[in-house]
């Protein structure tokens, strides 16, 4: 294993060949960066990652439940067991969605599960990603890769292969497909995550696809050649999110998006993954009620723990939270990617008052949870091992059956005081080992 | 893979005719550089002159020190192979990643290359990558049609240079003749009346150069 | 009960010719307890294709595309109504929690609070009386004024400035409704006389929808043909539509009912 570590730079040479990198745009000029790998694994397991494949599956059934419920005939709400305030208020509900049916009742196909494990060792999930979760593709190059540096380590340790990540999703899209080719639809090269698209349309032997590229004809979606022959659609992996999907019936000024996309999806005539709407059950306040959800869909106890949150929105866990203020971290429902998150130990003065009257005013926009103290891994810096805050995203697949990808995209922070890993904020990533004994 | 997009087709030509652009151009540039070494003249002006390029230079040092590796200029080598590769990386699913890497490497050869004594040296890995390249286009690239488009920038791009250059007749029906078998395999429409008039011309040795280029140009609509 | 002839025209010029223009056109009335359509006609030109569907609240749609250049687009609806029954049946419970909650044009600020406070009748008061209510306070200190408000327009940048048009009175009486809870859907429809398309709110109460026209002060009436109804003027939208091209629009709309 020691070789591997020697051979880290290596790795990071092959990684910059193969051109693993994301975009970023920095004073309004994109750039390419590459995405920091550190040859030290995350290292699950073979128990401890059977737990959590229950749990992730557990977890992400009650969540695909929950969206066909919402969309469908609202069970949950009529029962109380979520205010309605959470769904219909929620910037993640499409009432566009209403009534629609996905392909084989999927609306997550490609769930994006984030976990901290505590020092204690417990596992708690801190977010779920049912939109477009990226961030596959860089462990399953980067294995590729490692085992070139280091045939011996893979040799001696039985470490689950994770470069089976196209095949499941390909399995996915096959499934679904309502007939057609299967469309990896990117917003185009100045995108973030345009390495992934590209990369898993490689390895899926999907097209890559613009959104000019499609068009919809006669309730069907075609891929349009260069001699102007059509190709039908049976399933897109659109890689844009909900809004820009289709200017007919979404965001309007959307110029990546294919014209009327939503109308042959709810006619049944193509597969949409993930499907549109899912921003609902994403939702920071909805992630409070998942247990709940479990319990109510499937009549069964969560496996996996939420961190301890709290809804500002109930008069009880408010007043928590204005006690307990400089204990707790604060969310802002409506942001992603690491933004509109605040330790309440680090607001002072004018700037802690203001944004507690915020919280006072608008409850509903925030939840609060306790400050899990994640463990430590181990990074590489200048030749030495320190430890780094680390977080880990698990992949769910949904088709015929639902699957746990047996790696993860394991994220660490490069500065030693911060606990948040985003690739947007500067982190690196490692490879996830899942043990097969 | 079934049909393409025409902005694909267009990528994946573009991507030809960059690659061969860094190449021959390299080649001549190596050319120009030894001759350099003995002349005080500024021979490398017939150079622009050729490739059509304003002379922003000044001196032949500054020509050997820029017109490889300036970024900012948009005629230099480096841009040309950064067209390449923005052409490349668009095209992951078509041609796959490992060919992709050979564009990458060439690129950061060349960036590498400008910070040496002996950029000559340096500047020679470039043009293994691209040979690598089109080496591992032909090996792992199944589809004859992509294969072809690509192929077809390469040749279009060669015969565009050569007659920048004004070779002569018979280096140039060698070059016309790869171009003429190729095009046709790439399932794409193109101007037959330009591969006609290519013909006359070579075949009868009179070649009007710059008529000839403008001509060369509109083969494909792309 | 009445027999209404309804035309709905819409023309739309361009100064310069547009094209990969696609349409989705929410324009075509349909038969329920209220009214029962028994002729109808639409016709589009230009376009390329045309395709029916039904929106999430179960309205007519006809959506299509004409990417050729083109320098005008014309929509003409006609038929003829039998307009009668004042009340509705719900059959759908589940679309009734969608509306009660405030959707995005009727968000509520301080305004609309404000007027809620003062005018809303106690919780002992039907939906429906409270929603007469609320429709008469509103007549009185809302002003019928073009220009101040554009479809843009939330209902409470309408309450702010006072005076709005039929999609701002709707606005704000769904506003005012779903602060109670109360289901209320926004409607698009055409009135006896000539002019454009109407906008009005239907509140629901005991198992039935009525019909409340805000800007009229009156109970919608057999003089009234629905065409659509949705959260808010966003799921109504009678021609909703993208396109390329720099050119200037100009748009014609007539709309006429008679009672036959």
């Amino acid at each position: 294993m020691n070789h591997l570590f020697d051979n880290s730079d290596a790795v990071n040479k092959l990684l910059e060949r193969y051109g693993v990198k994301f975009g970023i745009y920095k004073n309004g000029e994109f750039k390419e960066q590459l995405f920091p790998f550190d040859s030290i694994p995350r290292v699950i397991a073979k128990e401890e990652f059977d737990y959590l494949e229950k749990g992730l599956i557990q977890r992400v059934t009650a969540l695909n439940r929950f969206l066909a419920d919402i969309y469908g005939e609202k069970k949950i709400v009529k029962d109380g067991v979520i205010p309605e305030e959470f769904i219909f208020s929620s910037s993640g509900y499409m009432a566009e969605c209403e009534g629609t049916m996905p392909p084989k009742a999927i609306y997550s196909h490609i769930s994006g599960i984030d976990l901290v494990q505590a020092k204690d060792k417990t596992w708690y999930v801190l977010e779920d990603n049912l939109r477009v979760p990226s961030g596959a593709s860089y462990p399953m190059i980067a294995r590729d890769l490692c085992r070139r540096a280091s045939p011996s380590t893979f040799h001696d340790i039985p470490i689950a292969d994770n470069r089976n990540y196209a095949e499941l999703l390909k399995e996915v899209m096959d499934y679904v497909n309502t007939g057609g080719i299967n469309v990896i639809l990117t917003p185009g090269r100045y995108n973030a995550a345009y390495f992934e698209h590209s990369f898993l349309a490689e390895k899926t032997h999907s097209v890559l696809a613009t959104g000019q590229e499609l068009v919809v004809e006669n309730d069907y979606l075609y891929y349009t050649g260069c001699n102007n022959e059509k190709q039908k659609v049976g399933a897109v992996y659109r890689r844009i999110s909900d809004d820009y999907l289709d200017p007919m019936n979404f965001c309007a000024d959307s110029v990546i998006g294919v014209p009327h996309l939503y109308s042959v999806f709810k006619k049944g005539n193509v597969a949409l993954l993930n499907a549109p709407g899912n921003g609902v059950a994403d939702d920071k306040g909805i992630y409070y009620f998942v247990p709940k959800m479990i319990e109510y869909y499937l009549n069964e106890k969560s496996i996996l723990n939420n961190a301890p949150t709290y809804l500002p929105f109930y008069e009880e866990d408010r007043k928590y939270v204005l006690d307990n203020f400089d204990n707790l971290v604060i969310k802002d429902v409506a942001e992603a990617g690491g933004y509109g998150v605040v330790f309440g130990k680090d607001l002072k003065g004018q700037k802690k008052e203001d944004f507690i009257n915020l919280v006072k005013k608008e409850p509903r926009r925030f939840i609060a949870q306790e400050v899990i103290d994640f463990i430590d891994i181990d990074i590489m810096e200048n030749g030495e091992r320190v430890p780094r805050k680390a977080d880990l995203r698990a992949f769910v697949l949904t088709g015929q059956e639902v699957k746990v990808w047996k790696s993860g995209l394991t994220r660490f922070s490069r500065n030693p005081d911060s606990f948040v890993v985003n690739s947007s904020q500067g982190g690196g990533f490692k490879d996830t080992w899942v043990l097969l004994r | 893979m079934g049909i393409i997009a025409l902005e694909r087709a267009s990528g994946l030509y573009w991507l030809g005719r960059y690659n061969e652009r860094v190449y021959t151009t390299l080649r001549e540039f190596f050319v120009g550089y030894d001759r350099m070494i003995d002349e005080s003249e500024d021979s490398y002006r017939e150079l622009c002159n050729m490739l059509d390029i304003p002379d922003v230079y000044g001196s032949k040092m500054e020509f050997i020190n820029r017109y490889p590796f300036d970024e900012n200029n948009v005629d230099s080598i480096i841009s040309n192979m950064t067209r390449a590769y923005d052409n490349a990386m668009v095209m992951r699913d078509v041609i796959g990643t490992e060919t992709i890497s050979y564009v990458e490497m060439a690129l950061s050869a060349i960036r590498k290359a400008k910070n040496t004594q002996a950029p000559l040296l340096e500047l020679q890995e470039v043009i293994d990558y691209i040979l690598a390249f089109w080496g591992y286009v032909d090996d792992s690239i199944d589809d004859r049609g992509i294969r072809s488009i690509i192929k077809a920038g390469r040749r279009v791009e060669r015969l565009d240079l050569y007659l920048r250059f004004e070779r002569p007749a018979s280096m140039l029906e060698r070059e016309f003749a790869k171009l003429k078998s190729r095009i046709k395999l790439t399932g794409l429409s193109y101007d037959e009346s330009v591969i006609d008039y290519l013909d006359r011309a070579i075949s009868e040795n009179k070649i009007n150069y710059s008529e000839a280029v403008l001509k060369l140009e509109n083969i494909l609509k792309l | 009960m009445k027999l209404l002839r309804f035309r709905y025209e819409m023309t739309y010029t361009y100064d310069s010719p547009i094209n990969g223009h696609y349409f989705s056109l929410k324009c075509i009335p349909g038969t329920d307890c209220r009214q029962k359509i028994k002729e109808f006609d639409i016709a589009v030109s230009p376009y390329e294709y045309l395709s029916e569907e039904k929106d999430q609240f179960g309205n007519k749609m006809l959506i299509g595309s004409c990417i050729k250049p083109h320098e005008s687009f014309r929509v003409l609806v006609t038929g003829l109504a039998e307009s009668g029954v004042d009340i509705y049946e719900c059959t759908d419970d589940a679309q009734n929690i969608i509306m009660r909650n405030q959707s995005p044009y009727t968000i509520p600020g301080d305004a609309i609070r404000t007027f809620y406070e003062k005018h809303d009748l106690s919780e002992s008061a039907s939906a429906y009386e409270r929603a007469v209510n609320f429709m008469r306070k509103l007549h009185e200190e809302f002003a019928y004024e073009k220009g101040v408000t554009d479809i843009h327009t939330t209902a409470e940048e309408a309450m702010k400035k006072g005076g709005g048009v039929c999609q701002d009175y709707a606005h704000i009486l769904l506003s005012l409704l779903r602060i109670a809870g109360i289901p209320c859907r926004y409607v698009v429809g055409m009135m006896t006389g000539e002019g454009f398309s109407h906008a009005w709110v239907e509140v629901f109460c005991k198992g039935f929808w009525y019909g409340l026209d805000a800007t009229n002060n009156l109970l919608v009436s057999d003089e009234y043909i629905k065409i659509s109804h949705g959260r808010d003027y966003g799921d109504c939208i009678v021609n909703k539509g993208i396109y390329k091209g720099n050119a200037r629009e100009e748009q014609r709309i007539n709309v006429v009912v008679e009672v036959v």
